[in-house]
């Protein structure tokens, strides 16, 4: 018989957004912290999901799909999530955006969607972002990761000047880059000093984890909580 | 040029007859920019193309349709890059596209009977025969029918339709594919067509956009439907997908297609796909945009070309091409590499 957060990693993997939202406000109804229905409900099933697609048994539509529907049971705990004063803590926080030149969205609103998914904070600065903007908001926002996406072998190139930008501002070393889109490849990323490169979304997505490993302790809130 | 032009050369390797006299140049699209600096001129009519293309030692004019078939001007959006045309590049919303509702679609200003003229050169099939020199024939070619219903919805609302509102993505790849169909069918009646190709991504790096299900309910059977005029009219059948298409390799060959095309590096390994399906199919591609067509020297260009060539072309059933389009960030430099690596060691048997 399935627990009732087995029944939601389900419908989120199976992207019903009615299911998620019914099966969210009743997990919380029953007394499970909001925090617990996040990192045990919708984070693994995002997993799931990332690793469905790295194996090729589900596309972009049935990812989509997914995202839209832990968004619906995400709308639901944000509000508790951002009551519990602090104590909770998102997994590390993002900046992201496609580069100068280029108006592509949608691999870096997969990203996104999938961050946010692993319990990320995501600050998207669009498309078409100019380097001075990415600096800007690498000294305002102080992530954990820059991530930067781009589409077209010429604009992939804007990479290399972001990089340098951060360098000459001295916040190089404040934040880790992490690039992707299709025309990238590892030796592109290791030739502009990028400290990562996401071939896709989920693999992004666990680079982006392994980084900040050692660096986000999540507070639950106090009292109760299930363990699957 | 070794050989001269000869379409037979492209025909003998499209259909893996054999070992031609030497392994043919092919391409989808070379951007106006390369045309013009090559020939040392603006090539903006038909006998400046035709007399582009075979200069530049391909056996064959393409005369492409359907890029801009179903274009709403509403919905793009312009970016300029620079002062010249071909930095002015048109952007579709990814996210929301003019059709998302039936009503949308009943109401969408769908075009009429498609000419069968170049959709960028302007350059008809009508008109094109008298400029053709010796040995030289049109391919065909008939750009997004997947893709042009994806671009009508926005790619967003497309994939969530496939699940939400399957009847729309129904009425619409018939709507869509059915005028290619029949522009399709009235380029391969052109005594001076020589071959036909389908331009369709439904694929990117990381795989296939949507299941092979999908495809095999909404797109191949269209394909499939064009490989049988093929068949009866004796025309080779190429396909065009950028993308990681392992997946569906046996859809393709079963629609009938003769060659495929571009073979995007590194997801598709042409040597392993020339051991798996090079009985099948005629593999054009592989010689990378990126690097070293973009953003290396004219002697990587060489080397890369030197390598497919012996470990591709042993056998016929291989064309030189990039992996993708000789874009205009391409270098002319390494656009006469690629070419001339060809006429260098291109020549059967291979001896290198």
């Amino acid at each position: 018989m399935l627990t009732v957060l087995q029944k939601l990693r389900n419908a989120v993997i199976m992207g019903d957004t009615t299911a998620v939202a019914q099966l969210t406000q009743q997990v919380l109804d029953e007394g499970l912290a909001a925090s617990t229905v996040f990192e045990q409900g919708l984070i693994p099933a995002m997993d799931t999901v990332g690793q469905q697609m790295k194996a090729n048994e589900i596309y972009i539509p049935e990812v989509l799909r997914a995202a839209q529907a832990m968004r619906a049971g995400l709308v639901i705990l944000e509000p508790r999530l951002t009551a519990m004063d602090g104590r909770w803590q998102a997994r590390g926080r993002v900046v992201i955006g496609t580069v100068s030149g280029d108006l592509h969205d949608i691999g870096k609103n997969m990203v996104i969607m999938m961050l946010k998914g692993a319990g990320f904070e995501t600050i998207d600065l669009g498309i078409n972002v100019p380097r001075e903007r990415f600096v800007a908001s690498i000294l305002e926002e102080k992530p954990d990761i820059l991530g930067l996406s781009a589409l077209l072998t010429t604009t992939m190139m804007e990479m290399e000047n972001v990089i340098e930008a951060l360098e000459k501002v001295g916040c190089r070393d404040s934040v880790k880059v992490l690039v992707g889109g299709a025309p990238l490849s590892q030796a592109f990323a290791d030739q502009i000093d990028a400290d990562g490169y996401g071939p896709d979304a989920s693999t992004g997505v666990d680079i982006a984890r392994s980084w900040m490993a050692e660096k986000a302790p999540v507070v639950s809130e106090p009292g109760s909580g299930e363990n699957e | 040029m070794t050989g001269g032009l000869d379409f037979g050369r492209l025909e003998q390797a499209l259909l893996l007859r054999g070992e031609p006299d030497r392994v043919p140049l092919a391409e989808v699209t070379i951007d106006q920019a390369i045309k013009d600096a090559f020939v040392g001129r603006p090539v903006r009519d038909v006998e400046s193309e035709v007399a582009f293309w075979s200069s530049a030692g391909y056996d064959y004019v393409p005369v492409k349709i359907g890029l801009h078939t179903f274009d709403d001007p509403r919905r793009k959006r312009e970016n300029v890059v620079g002062e010249e045309d071909y930095q002015r590049r048109e952007w579709l919303d990814e996210l929301k596209g003019p059709i998302s509702t039936l009503e949308e679609f009943e109401s969408f200003p769908w075009p009429e009977e498609v000419g069968c003229v170049d959709d960028v050169t302007g350059v008809s099939l009508d008109e094109i025969s008298e400029y053709l020199p010796p040995g030289v024939k049109v391919i065909g070619m008939v750009a997004k029918l997947f893709n042009a219903v994806w671009e009508l919805m926005g790619f967003e609302t497309f994939c969530l339709a496939l699940y939400d509102n399957p009847e729309l993505v129904s009425r619409l790849f018939e709507r869509v594919c059915s005028t290619h169909l029949g522009v399709f069918e009235r380029m391969s009646r052109y005594a001076c067509v020589g071959a036909m190709w389908i331009v369709d991504d439904i694929a990117y790096g990381g795989g296939l956009m949507v299941s092979p299900e999908a495809l095999r309910r909404y797109i191949f059977p269209w394909y499939r439907r064009m490989g049988e005029i093929c068949r009866e009219r004796g025309l080779p059948f190429i396909y065009h997908s950028d993308g990681d298409l392992r997946g569906v390799l046996d859809d393709i060959i079963g629609c009938g297609f003769n060659a495929l095309h571009p073979i995007e590096p590194p997801v598709m390994d042409i040597v392993r796909l020339k051991e798996a399906v090079g009985d099948k199919l005629c593999l054009m591609g592989n010689i990378g945009l990126d690097f070293p067509l973009s953003r290396g020297t004219p002697h990587d260009v060489e080397q890369e070309v030197k390598e497919r060539l012996k470990q591709v072309a042993p056998g016929g059933g291989y064309c030189v091409s990039s992996s993708n389009s000789v874009a205009h960030w391409v270098p002319l430099e390494n656009f006469n590499a690629m070419r001339e690596a060809v006429f260098k060691y291109g020549r059967y048997p291979i001896s290198i």
